[in-house]
Order: C-alpha cells, then sequence, then structure tokens
C-alpha cells in the first residue's frame, strides 16, 4: 500500500509570498493572511493552474478561510497541526487524497507575520 | 447546582467563566483575540458629553481594507470591484474570488441592497447582549455579492412582518473615531 501511495502524485510547483516584513518604511506589517494569498497567487501563476481548479486545501487551521478568501469550494480540507513539520503531513494527506480519488488538484499552503 | 470549587478557608473559588459576559477577563491568549477589543472586551467609558459610548467589538483594520475605514468615515460605502472581470466581492480580499485577478479598484456604492435572507438572535454576549432580540441579515447589494449585517428599522419580536427581498439603504454608526461600521435599515414603504 505505501508502494503505490509514492507514486500517486507529484508536487508541480512551490513559491513563496512577495516580501516579508515592513515593505514600506514602518509602514504596515505583511500578514499572515497576505503571505498565503501573495504565494498561493504566484505558485498559480508559476505552475499554469488557475486557482478555480484547486480541490483540496490543506494548511494549520487557515484552510477554511482560505477557501473563502479565494471563493473555491474544495472537495477536501485539512488543518493538520502538529508543529513544524505539519506541512509535510500535509503534503502525506494530500498524497492520500489524491491516490484514493477525492481530489486531483491540492495545495499545501503555509503564512506567517511571526517574529522568527 | 454547579459544583463551585472553594479554598480551605471555604471562600469560593470563582472561575472565568462563572462571571457574567461582557465583563473584562484575563485569560491566556488562545484562540480568539482577548482584551480591548476582543471578544470579552470590558465596555469603552467615555467622559465626553455623556454620549453613550460604543461598547460591542470594534473590527480591526487591515492593509487591504483602508479605503473601506476611510469612505465609512464620510458615510460612503466603498466597495471593492474586480478592474479584469468587473465584479463586486464583498468582504474585500488581497485577490478578486471570482477572477482571481489582483488588479482590484475601490469603487462607490449606491448605498442600495435587498434582504437576501435573516435570523433572529436571541442569545448575544459582551455588548450586542443588551440588543437582544435583533435581526442579523445578509444584504444583496446592488453592485452584487452579499453583506453579513444587523438589520436596522425592524420588529426582531415580529419577524413574520420582515419580507425577502425588502429594499434597504445602508447608514454608519461611529463606534470611534476612526471606524464607522455599516448598518442595514429597511427602506421606509417596503
Amino acid at each position: 500500500m505505501a508502494a503505490q501511495l509514492r507514486n500517486a502524485a507529484a508536487i508541480v510547483g512551490a513559491a513563496e509570498s512577495n516580501e516579508i516584513g515592513y515593505p514600506k518604511e514602518r509602514g504596515p506589517k505583511v500578514t499572515s493572511l497576505q503571505h498565503h494569498i501573495e504565494a498561493i497567487k504566484n505558485v498559480s501563476d508559476l505552475t499554469g493552474i488557475p486557482i478555480s481548479d484547486i480541490e483540496g486545501v490543506f494548511s494549520t487551521g487557515w484552510s477554511q478561510q482560505l477557501a473563502e478568501h479565494l471563493g473555491i469550494r474544495p472537495h477536501y480540507l485539512d488543518t493538520t497541526t502538529v508543529g513544524g513539520c505539519s506541512f509535510q503531513v500535509h503534503v502525506h494527506h494530500a498524497l492520500a487524497a489524491i491516490h484514493a480519488g477525492l481530489v486531483d488538484v491540492a495545495l499545501v499552503s503555509h503564512g506567517q507575520d511571526g517574529w522568527s | 447546582m454547579v459544583f463551585r470549587p472553594r479554598r480551605e478557608s471555604g471562600q469560593e473559588i470563582t472561575l472565568p467563566w462563572h462571571r457574567p459576559y461582557g465583563e473584562s477577563v484575563r485569560v491566556a491568549r488562545t484562540c480568539a483575540p482577548r482584551g480591548r477589543h476582543g471578544m470579552f472586551a470590558a465596555p469603552i467609558t467615555r467622559r465626553d458629553s455623556g454620549r453613550v459610548a460604543y461598547d460591542k467589538p470594534i473590527p480591526p483594520k487591515g492593509l487591504h481594507t483602508q479605503p473601506f475605514w476611510d469612505g465609512a468615515k464620510e458615510g460612503k460605502l466603498m466597495l471593492p470591484r474586480c478592474r479584469s472581470c468587473n465584479r463586486v466581492h464583498w468582504y474585500p480580499r488581497l485577490i478578486c474570488p471570482f477572477c482571481h485577478s489582483t488588479d482590484i479598484e475601490w469603487i462607490e456604492g449606491s448605498g442600495a441592497g435587498r434582504i437576501h435572507t435573516f435570523a433572529v438572535q436571541h442569545r448575544a454576549f459582551g455588548g450586542w447582549a443588551k440588543e437582544v432580540p435583533y435581526v442579523t441579515a445578509y444584504i444583496d447589494l446592488a453592485e452584487g455579492d452579499r453583506m453579513l449585517t444587523v438589520l436596522r428599522g425592524v420588529d426582531a419580536e415580529h419577524p413574520e412582518t420582515i419580507e425577502i427581498g425588502a429594499e434597504v439603504r445602508v447608514e454608519f454608526e461611529e463606534a470611534d473615531e476612526d471606524t464607522h461600521i455599516p448598518f442595514w435599515r429597511v427602506a421606509e414603504g417596503s
């Protein structure tokens, strides 16, 4: 079973948000949501996969908000939060969802405006 | 009755959730923001002109929503519209939720809309507790998309008098100097 899962899907693109911190001199800081949305927009532009094609959203608790912000209705949502490795777990879950035929396109997203 | 823990002296220990809602409570930051403008905010008292202070939660402002709040101060309903697909969306987003373009401009809305659906709220906490019962509604904006609001000009005790599709107009209520919050009122004769 594990061997089948390995070939179920591929990561086809990755992108980052545009800027971190305070882009304007002491202006407002880039927020976590902004990081999410910018990175999602950038990976969509990079891969050529339109945001409307995203069927699964994986994040550390932002999935519901991201889906609403992006105007999409995903078939699969995941908010597994287990610390810094959560995103690898998201990839694992995405692999399982794709292998099960629940989704074809999965988005793993993270954005954080923390200090470290 | 409810079990209340006691110290050895017999004195009752009052845990935060035993206090009535609306009182300022210090809790660890877990999920929803507490503090001055958070969910359990204490009423903000002002000493100027005896005006009734706005004691309900005040929405925080994001960088991309500043044009809305600037317009609200002048009584204008500013709405975000995508230049690529010409659709207005609500709430303001960082990208258009319809076509996902980042080319968004702000237009002045007409302030007109119609009731899409509504619900009567019988339980609330904090500053909203004394307004109960009140009516929350989704308004179909004339320009497009829907806005959630508290409906004014209706009798919450008689929701059968509220009509789906009734015309409504926006009005702004001052929460503090920088924040004027839109509410919708059923227009006369509808």
